[in-house]
């Protein structure tokens, strides 16, 4: 994708050691107060601008 | 399509996005708020600094304003179900943000979930609430307080998406703006006098 593209070679870009960071994910319940399966959670959490990876640096 | 964060403020910077602004005090930072990484360190010391710590707000134990500032809990609530392996750690270093406003927060990890119409977790994420933002695509930025963008719209290819730009916000300073060579003229014109009439392009 273009975007993380350009974000990442700027990343790359930049001298100080790397962080990264890997989100920790959990499946909820539904309206009933059943389990949401952990596919159906993964997907949900596409939604989210968080994302499951990010690097940083200084 | 791409939105980008104008030269001069970015250069090092890294984005912040909060998705829950409740979090945090009112009017101090919002969602698309930019800043830049200085230094990576753990919660012990950033107390010791006295450098402000995202806090991960429990639902079940609220934090009030009176409370000291607590070392962020990180235990995932017990009626979820884990996803993957990961834990984070008391002694993690997280990324020290100074914003473009001066100041200065430990970006410890912050709750992001997906809610049912009753107000159920259907999903929850934890994740440094940070996103790179050099370059942004349009549909993240709806929503996003963007002070000083540079629009790429060389490759929009459905009339509107450049006045979405503009949905959220009458104030937009756009730096540039790179028109379509699709672009119909007549949509171009149009475009371009929206921009001109609703933010301080030249």
């Amino acid at each position: 994708m273009e975007v993380e593209r350009c974000n990442n070679t700027r990343l790359d870009e930049l001298v100080g050691g790397i962080h990264t960071y890997l989100s920790m994910d959990s499946a909820g319940h539904d309206v009933h107060g059943d389990d949401i399966s952990k596919d159906s959670a993964a997907n949900l959490l596409t939604r989210l601008v968080a994302p499951s990876i990010i690097s940083l640096k200084v | 399509m791409l939105i980008q964060a104008r030269e001069t403020l970015v250069s090092t910077a890294n984005f912040l996005t909060f998705v829950k602004p409740q979090n945090v005090e009112q009017g101090a930072l919002v969602n698309g708020s930019v800043g830049k990484v200085v230094d990576f360190m753990t919660t012990r010391q950033a107390l010791e600094r006295h450098i402000e710590i995202a806090q991960l707000v429990n639902r079940e134990r609220p934090k009030t304003a009176a409370t000291a500032p607590e070392i962020p809990q990180l235990v995932p609530e017990s009626n979820l179900c884990p996803l993957g392996d990961t834990v984070f750690g008391q002694h993690q270093a997280w990324p020290m943000v100074r914003f473009t406003n001066g100041r200065e927060l430990l970006c410890a990890p912050l709750a992001f979930t997906v809610e049912g119409f009753m107000g159920n977790v259907e999903a929850r994420r934890l994740q440094v609430p940070l996103i790179l933002a050099w370059a942004l695509s349009i549909h993240k930025s709806q929503g996003q307080t963007l002070s000083r963008v540079k629009v790429d719209l060389s490759r929009i290819f459905e009339k509107g998406q450049g006045e979405r730009l503009l949905s959220h916000s009458e104030s937009i300073f756009l730096s540039y703006v790179i028109i379509s060579q699709l672009m119909s003229r007549y949509h171009a014109q149009q475009l371009w006098n929206v921009l001109k009439s609703r933010t301080s392009i030249r």
